[in-house]
């Protein structure tokens, strides 16, 4: 087959991100198992087989298998879900940005072979990192004393693969069928966190839980296939909706127009765009307004991707406060009887109260994700100035590499900080229209616990970025800080002999002071913030001393 | 037949049309050199021509077959040189082209080997460290290894040296000899008048001219210079005069013919004063029609 080779080439572009989703979610899993297993399980024990059920305890498991739920079920689908939807992205959408897939379709192979080779790629690269996963799961709880059970993890597995293989197949097809990488990534990205939302909250009103079979994310989970195993017709209608999403892409490849804009030179702030830019005057630019005119344009670089997630953030949380309302009746009813253990499963107090409820659902992990996804992507504007030649544009002016490094630091530290105002502006929105009574100060707690959190990522990203000027250096710092940060903090503070070591994380000073239920702790606070003040430091050293890419 | 030929070619961008009603003709054995400046349509042509791009109304042909409904088996004839050549930054020269040879099949590796011995082309360093001349040379011998019976060349010499321009030429000129044909665009004039045998200027979308380069020696670019001031309409309708200008008491006209002719069609009331001639080159062709008409 004359496209195989296509196919292999894409696979080994992808082995680090394979290879560092893998390792990052199998160390999880087996770091959690690890955790669970020297735990006092009884209280698990002692629960109703329905609450066993619901928490996805399989007949006959010990309580550990809970460590595959807190890190595969939901963390570890949507890991390997993103990383398909990256992989669906670059196949086509990435490719023809970077002028590399004009070149190779004027080789004897149709656009629909090119199509078809792509998403054969998408596709190997979900089944490789589920395959390799799900061979660490089975032997990872081997060295601990855990009982399967009638636990179905082959099932699971086949899940999450399926509903990554979905996931990267609608990113593979938004991007060959309009060539817009943004569009591709953003989309997959957002029907990815809504499903899973969705899955969780549209079951609880009887008024939409049959809406709930719309979802991808309940075709996998709903059946809880590490208890039920594997739901086949749900699976049966992932693969066909995978299938049906590389039809349309191949056939949308097929059949429009390449882009071919050249490479971007800044295009959007330049004088064509903005009239009144091209006026000139003979008088020299001062040295302040240059700083300015440099903030602006990086500022401009990254306001859309700011101002989206800003905006995602508050509506969101806004909507949070009346949905809470209105469910929590259901919501007492299944947690009451919960020990307080298995909510820390969800970073969560206690899902019956507002703040609770506002914590486990919007800032537990939804509001992290975003801040580093913010702090990554300022930092891979850095670096892709860098790898196209931008940045040496810049530098040919009178600036400093400093000057030009502290100004995309400074805009890193003002988006997160819109990003902190959104998310604190939503949840006082939520709370008001809600009227959940929580205190403007539990409201800034949580919001300044945020920025903290998104400042400290953002120096270690801003650290990789200024030793490296590889890409992958600054997503895998994004991904172990981030991810690997935030699985610690949960799976630590699970047993008491492994608590004090989830201090470790920065999750654990993001978090562990409940800062929506407690206002600021300002110890928290000042241990994420004085590390990131000296990183940004060692960073504006570091940045000058490498050689930019040339 | 022609190697390649478009036929009434079109082509919208919303409200811009980038080409309107292009017919060219390659014949099989010949450089046809595609001139124009930046934003002429030359690129547009070509990724109509390799199937990238759609043409609005209109088609074309490649080996006698449609662009459009025939295009592996045209791929698997033709190499081609794109603008602006983006390599993936990861690999090597020499993986970049094993890659390209796998999916294309059938390529002797000896080739590469010669073209890269030819062309000094660095094949074991990532494509990310070479230069953007080092890197053209990877897309040379990508678009040559096969031995492609047609070559499309989008602005092929951009960022090599004068020792590896005069190279390329050299193997531009042997692809032809041994029959095969070439089609490139560029609007370095000296390269399209060193290599091709046709060319076709394309202005704002529209070929507006095609010359051989032969013939083009032919023509002469001449200066009168008279004792009053002259009118371009008394020189336009001359027999082989194109290209009129006229300042004060100057005219600077194209002239294919024996000067005795032009000067005895000279208006009588005219004094002639001084006279220059000299042989035109392309760049005064090319001139010509992109002199703004206002």
């Amino acid at each position: 087959m004359k496209t195989w080779p296509i196919v292999t080439h894409d696979l080994a572009r992808a082995k680090w991100a394979i290879l560092g989703v893998v390792v990052g979610v199998g160390s999880m899993v087996v770091l959690a198992v690890g955790m669970f297993s020297v735990m006092d399980t009884t209280v698990y024990d002692d629960l109703p087989d329905y609450l066993r059920s619901l928490l996805g305890i399989p007949d006959g498991a010990s309580a550990a298998i809970l460590a595959y739920n807190a890190t595969l079920t939901t963390v570890g689908a949507a890991t390997v879900a993103g990383l398909a939807i990256g992989l669906g992205t670059r196949s086509v959408a990435s490719e023809e940005a970077d002028r590399t897939l004009q070149w190779l379709l004027s080789l004897p192979i149709s656009r629909s072979q090119l199509g078809l080779a792509k998403a054969a790629a998408v596709t190997f690269a979900a089944v490789f990192s589920t395959l390799a996963i799900w061979l660490i799961a089975e032997v990872g709880h081997l060295p601990f004393d855990v009982e399967m059970g009638r636990a179905h993890l082959g099932a699971l597995m086949l899940g999450i693969g399926a509903h990554a293989w979905l996931y990267g197949a609608l990113a593979f097809a938004i991007g060959a069928f309009s060539g817009n990488k943004a569009a591709a990534l953003a989309i997959s990205s957002t029907l990815l966190a809504i499903g899973w939302l969705l899955s969780g909250l549209l079951p609880l009103w009887t008024e939409t839980q049959t809406l709930v079979r719309l979802v991808p994310w309940h075709w996998y989970a709903g059946n809880s296939p590490l208890q039920n195993g594997l739901d086949g017709g749900y699976f049966a209608l992932t693969v066909a909706v995978a299938l049906a999403f590389i039809a349309i892409g191949s056939y949308g490849l097929a059949r429009r127009d390449l882009n071919f804009v050249p490479p971007r030179l800044f295009q959007k702030e330049s004088s064509q765009s903005k009239p009144h830019a091209a006026k000139t005057s003979s008088a020299p630019t001062p040295r302040g307004k240059t700083n300015l005119g440099l903030f602006q344009l990086i500022f401009n670089q990254t306001r859309i991707l700011a101002a989206s997630l800003g905006a995602g953030m508050l509506v969101f949380l806004a909507l949070m406060g009346p949905l809470y309302n209105s469910m929590k009746d259901q919501l007492a009813d299944s947690f009451a009887t919960l020990p307080p253990e298995l909510l820390k499963i969800w970073d969560a107090p206690d899902m019956t109260t507002p703040e609770g409820f506002l914590w486990g659902e919007g800032m537990g992990m939804v509001a992290p994700v975003v801040v580093v996804v913010l702090a990554a992507g300022i930092a891979s504007k850095l670096l892709g100035d860098e790898h196209s030649g931008r940045l040496g544009l810049l530098l040919s002016t009178p600036l400093q590499r400093t000057q030009i490094f502290s100004i995309y630091l400074l805009t890193m530290l003002l988006q997160l900080t819109w990003l902190a105002l959104a998310t604190g502006v939503g949840l006082f929105i939520g709370a008001t229209v809600g009227g959940l009574g929580i205190a403007i100060s539990q409201i800034v707690g949580a919001s300044v616990h945020l920025w903290a959190l998104g400042v400290f990522m953002g120096a270690t990203i801003a650290t990789a970025s200024a030793l490296s000027h590889s890409r992958s250096a600054a997503s895998v710092t994004a991904a172990v800080v981030g991810l690997g940060g935030y699985l610690l903090h949960v799976t630590l503070s699970l047993s008491e002999s492994t608590a004090s070591w989830a201090r470790i994380s920065p999750f654990y000073y993001y978090s562990s002071s409940s800062p929506l239920m407690h206002g600021s702790n300002f110890g928290h606070l000042a241990i994420l913030l004085i590390p990131a003040t000296a990183l940004f430091v060692f960073a504006l050293v570091a940045y000058p001393r490498r050689d930019l890419r040339v | 037949m022609s190697a390649l030929a478009t036929f009434n070619l079109t082509k919208r961008f919303g409200r811009t049309e980038a080409l309107r009603g292009v017919d060219l003709e390659v014949e099989s054995g010949e450089v046809y050199g595609l001139l124009g400046p930046n934003g002429a349509g030359k690129s547009t042509a070509i990724r109509i021509l390799l199937d990238e791009i759609r043409a609005t109304s209109g088609h074309a042909e490649i080996f006698g077959l449609d662009t459009r409904q025939d295009t592996v088996e045209i791929h698997r004839r033709l190499g081609y040189l794109p603008s602006d050549l983006a390599l993936y930054p990861k690999l090597t020269g020499a993986e970049t082209l094993r890659l390209f040879a796998r999916i294309r099949g059938e390529v002797p590796w000896g080739n590469v080997e010669i073209l890269a011995k030819r062309f000094k082309a660095d094949l074991h360093r990532r494509n990310a460290e070479l230069s953007s001349g080092n890197r053209q040379k990877i897309g040379i011998i990508a678009a040559f290894m096969h031995q492609p019976e047609l070559l499309i060349l989008d602005e092929p010499i951009a960022g090599l040296d004068p020792l590896m321009q005069n190279e390329f030429h050299q193997l531009i000129g042997e692809t032809v000899a041994e029959g095969r044909t070439v089609f490139l665009s560029s609007h370095t004039l000296s390269e399209v008048q060193r290599v091709a045998h046709r060319v076709g200027i394309i202005r704002n979308g529209a070929l507006v001219s095609v010359q051989n380069v032969t013939e083009l020696r032919s023509i002469r670019r001449v200066e009168l210079v008279f004792n009053q001031v002259v009118e371009a309409a008394d020189f336009t309708a001359i027999t082989g005069v194109s290209d009129v200008v006229t300042h004060h008491n100057t005219v600077t006209m194209n002239f294919t013919g024996e000067i005795g002719m032009l000067l005895e069609a000279v208006p009588s009331d005219y004094r002639l004063v001084d006279i220059m001639s000299q042989e035109a080159d392309l760049e005064d062709v090319f001139l010509a029609y992109y002199r703004d008409p206002t």
